[in-house]
């Protein structure tokens, strides 16, 4: 037999598409993701909103399932079974990849799914203890659900929400409705249990309350010696608005305490470097950079107009798109609660029911309730009060975990072990404490559930009808020590027994207020106890700086009859800078002589400012620069002179407004010390120029650059601020921004960012609530994001432009779908038991 | 059998089986399927390339159809913008690869059937 030469090369050229389809395919991802019966194209079946009935099974009874013309959900059941169950279903159509990769962050495993290039990250976090406590944390649910209401609810609500999720992976995966994140990925999902649940609640916790603060004062201290309570003093040297009193005088104990620090060694500074280094996990992990900026205040009805009591919202948080909320209602006859949800955890975090409304920000007290101590190790065993005990071992995820009794060994040189006591680590079910505060109804009740609430600390702001309270709940250590007065729990301590945690801040001791006489209480990030509370509380480190709150105190203050509206306006349209508006008029004075031209060109904007930071501003451009040149121009030399920089300049060179240049970090305490410098007029013991030629020198440098960047003389803030929305994976493509907008870190708006070279903050107000008392159904919010995680989804980032302009969507408030009006319906999904079809 | 009646066969019956294969999601089945069509009815490997090459891109042309009506563009164009290409290359490459499979089995079987025969002979 005999080809003939074109047979040949017809067969040749045959094999050889083959061969390179085939590779194409087992190479990249390209053909499966076109394949039309499994790839991308059939996920546009999810972008349909349209009235249907399906099948789930587990579901005992029929739910119905109405999305509002907003795109928010809301779930009618007639059991918590069903509703939970539902909630897991319609949560994973929505943001199924999002839930996993949060889940997968806090199992230390996001490594198996990404690549090894997250190994590291992975590793600190199996370090630091996040994945055992989850499952511990489920576990002692479990143990207690029979002798325990609130962990008894957990368990029919994590269970029936997981079944949900897995149902919903089931149909998904029968349909090739997989979310085109994982068929890019080419990744499968995995089932969902209770588990995963906790191991969400693990790394928002760590997002919240979770700091190296301590390691770092420690090397502050390593090299500055006591100059250290100048830079960072325990109180702040500027006036400061402690919702929960405590204004007397300062407590000397306290005061004593903080500044009895326990000097580290160089090998031990080495280790806090080397921990430090590890604490930064990859940007778009969950909230990973949370800036100390979120907002709540409450009114009473007697400042309000409405005559009821008004809560306003503001958690800041990183954005994401899909974004860290999920917005729904849920109904059955034990709940008919309304707010916003951590995707994969089945518990409304903010929100209201038919009685209260409650919101929440970080009391940032206490290091972030993360200590770190020395503690001395040899082989396998730690010492403790004279004796040595065994290290407790564990193998997770690959890796082996050693703990002592104060927590995991974080790192080792010899003997000498840097070991973390992190409360997010304590075995606790706050999960099911917000549970339980989606169905109370006053007071009493919420102070009572949040007695078992322990990590994140946090502020709750609370209202119903009458009554308006705020209260810090957390478990608080409290420090004592074998030789009387205990090291500063703001630093490392010595681990060998001589200093302890002897118990926690009694609960009717911790920060609370209930209808205080000013008719209102704000608790913005800022210090929520003043100088003459009992208790060791933490230092300026970790507290925001406080002008935020000043402001919106002052706001509050100096108003009345507070309209729904007005509330609105001063959470998200208010860009007053308080800082700017407390220190700018001692810039003026200072230079006001100076015969600079340049000078006096700046003084004349500044001087017919309102402190506002607008966009179209160019006063506010001064002004940021101006701070943070002269912040630079005190700080950074200091620094350098005490030999803390350039040692340690890769983990930390701060800079002004909380870390607003680009590539720096902040540090309230700096803020506040930059706010003291300014207003007294001297900046030591930091420099020893006078103000007035520092500021002279920002003020020059600062006019030089903006007329570089723009010769035409349009330097408005608008062309150095805005926000950027990066998406969940960072992938550009499908990230929204940057957006210009008012604002800047000392505004409530905002988290921190700004300046050149495009750092626009990617944080911000995560939620914008304000709930009305008056009547429940006439409140409003909105997050900058959408309720679909599909990028080619009309839901994914609907709600950005709301956001940006400050505008408020109804919170539709309807107790039953049948009383749904048609007109605010986009869709309804029948769900009935069955098999999935 | 006339080319031209050949070519229209092998078209029409690639197409179905093509859109049934397609339907399954075992895509690469269209090689067999191609293979096995222009093997039976073609006698011209050019003709047979082209009429398994057509049905492959009509067959994935009318199964998207109806999902490009409800937005399957926007899927692509977002899938594209990910992967830095256009999303109608995409959809062009998805109709490409879909001909192409059916038209290299007709490439290697036709050949393959002519020296098949010219054996038997």
């Amino acid at each position: 037999m005999k080809f003939k030469k074109k047979d040949v090369i017809s067969v040749v050229l045959g094999a050889l598409m083959i061969l390179l389809i085939l590779t194409i395919g087992s190479v990249t991802p390209l053909v499966s993701l076109l394949n039309p019966e499994s790839g991308v194209v059939q996920n546009s079946k999810n972008l349909i909103y349209k009235n249907q009935t399906i099948k789930i099974p587990g579901l005992y009874d029929q739910v119905t399932v109405i999305q509002d013309k907003n795109g928010i959900y809301h779930i009618y059941a007639s059991n918590d079974h069903d509703l939970f169950l539902a909630l897991g279903y319609i949560q994973a159509k929505n943001r199924l990849f999002q839930m996993e990769v949060f889940a997968l962050t806090g199992l230390g495993n996001l490594s198996s799914w990404l690549g090894s290039s997250f190994n590291l990250y992975d590793r600190f976090w199996t370090l630091t203890g996040g994945p055992l406590t989850a499952e511990n944390d489920w576990q002692s649910v479990l143990l207690n659900a029979s002798v325990n209401s609130i962990d008894a609810q957990t368990v029919v609500a994590l269970e029936a929400y997981s079944q949900g999720i897995n149902d919903y992976i089931a149909y998904a995966k029968a349909n090739n409705l997989l979310p085109i994140t994982f068929k890019l990925l080419s990744v499968q999902p995995f089932n969902w249990t209770p588990l995963d649940s906790f191991a969400v609640q693990e790394v928002m916790a760590s997002s919240l309350e979770f700091g190296d603060d301590a390691l770092l004062f420690s090397m502050l201290y390593n090299k500055l010696g006591n100059s250290v309570y100048q830079l960072i003093p325990t109180f702040s040297p500027v006036p400061q608005y402690y919702y929960a009193g405590y204004n007397g005088e300062l407590n000397q104990y306290v005061l004593k305490v903080s500044e009895n620090t326990y000097p580290v060694n160089q090998t031990v500074a080495g280790l806090a470097y080397q921990v430090a280094k590890m604490w930064d996990p990859p940007s778009w992990v969950v909230n990973a950079h949370v800036p100390e900026n979120s907002n709540e205040w409450v009114v009473s009805g007697n400042r309000s107009a409405t005559g009821k009591p008004i809560l306003v919202g503001g958690p800041v948080l990183s954005f994401s798109l899909p974004a860290i909320w999920f917005q729904v209602q849920l109904v059955d006859p034990n709940y008919d609660v309304y707010g916003v949800m951590l995707p994969g955890a089945p518990a409304i975090i903010i929100g209201f029911n038919n009685h209260i409304a409650w919101t929440l920000t970080d009391t940032e007290a206490i290091s972030w309730g993360t200590f770190f101590w020395m503690q001395e190790v040899k082989g396998n065993n730690y010492y403790w009060k004279g004796s040595w005990y065994p290290v407790k071992s564990y193998h997770i995820n690959g890796i082996r975990v050693n703990w002592t009794n104060l927590g995991p060994i974080m790192a080792q040189n010899g003997s000498a072990a840097l070991v973390m006591t992190w409360m997010g680590n304590k075995i606790s079910n706050d999960l099911g404490v917000l549970l339980r505060i989606m169905n109370i109804s006053n007071w009493e009740q919420f102070r009572t559930a949040l007695e078992s609430w322990y990590v994140p600390y946090q502020n709750f702001a609370f209202a119903d009808n009458n009554t308006i309270a705020d209260i810090s709940a957390g478990y608080y250590p409290v420090f004592n020590s074998t030789n009387g007065l205990p090291y500063n729990p703001s630093a490392i301590m010595p681990g060998n027994g001589v200093e302890y945690i002897s118990g926690s801040i009694p609960y009717n001791m911790i920060a609370q207020i209930v209808n205080p006489a000013s008719g209102f209480i704000v608790s913005s990030n800022q210090r929520q106890v003043g100088p003459s509370y009992p208790y060791w509380y933490g230092n300026t480190m970790s507290f925001s700086a406080g002008f935020r709150a000043m402001m919106e105190f002052n706001y509050l203050n100096t108003h009345d009859n507070y309209t729904i509206n007005d509330m609105e306006e001063l959470q998200s349209k208010n860009y007053t800078d308080y800082e700017a508006a407390t220190t700018v008029p001692y810039i003026i004075r200072y230079l006001s002589n100076s015969s600079n031209s340049t000078v006096q060109e700046a003084l004349s904007y500044l001087k017919n400012w309102n402190y506002n930071m607008n966009e179209n501003s160019k006063a506010a451009t001064i002004w940021f620069f101006t701070y943070e040149l002269l912040f630079n121009e005190t700080f950074i030399p200091y620094l350098y002179s005490h030999g803390f920089l350039p040692d340690y300049k890769d983990l930390f060179y701060p800079s002004g407004l909380g870390g607003s240049w680009p590539d720096t970090q902040g540090l309230p305490s700096l803020d506040e010390d930059m706010a003291y410098m300014i207003e007294k007029g001297n900046a030591s013991p930091f420099s020893n120029e006078t103000m007035s030629y520092l500021l002279q020198e920002a003020v020059v440098r600062t006019m030089d650059y903006v007329q570089e960047e723009y010769p035409n003389g349009n330097f408005t803030w608008g062309h150095f601020y805005g926000f950027y929305f990066p998406s969940l994976l960072g992938i550009s493509a499908i990230s929204v921004g940057p957006l210009s907008r008012g604002g800047d870190y000392n505004t409530p708006n905002d988290a921190s960012g700004g300046g050149p070279e495009s750092n626009w903050p990617s944080g911000g107000q995560s939620w914008i609530m304000v709930v009305n008392l008056k009547n429940i159904s006439d409140s409003f919010g909105v997050y900058p994001g959408g309720q679909s995680e599909d990028p080619a989804s009309p839901l994914y980032a609907n709600y950005i432009d709301y956001w940006m302009n400050g505008t408020y969507l109804p919170l539709y408030y309807i107790n039953s779908s049948g009383a749904f009006p048609r007109s605010l319906i986009m869709d309804t999904i029948i769900m009935l038991p069955g098999d999935g079809s | 059998m006339r080319p031209i009646f050949s070519f229209v066969l092998t078209f029409i019956i690639s197409l179905a089986a093509n859109y049934i294969i397609i339907s399954s999601g075992y895509w690469y089945l269209e090689i067999i399927s191609g293979a096995v069509f222009s093997a039976l009815f073609c006698r011209s490997t050019a003709l047979g390339f082209i009429s398994t090459l057509l049905s492959g891109i009509f067959a994935a042309l009318i199964y998207v159809y109806p999902l490009i009506q409800i937005g399957a563009m926007n899927i692509l164009n977002v899938t594209g913008k990910i992967a830095g290409i256009n999303g109608s290359i995409l959809f062009a490459i998805m109709l490409l690869i879909s001909g192409l499979l059916p038209a290299s089995g007709a490439l290697i079987a036709i050949p393959l059937k002519i020296q098949f025969y010219k054996k038997q002979k």
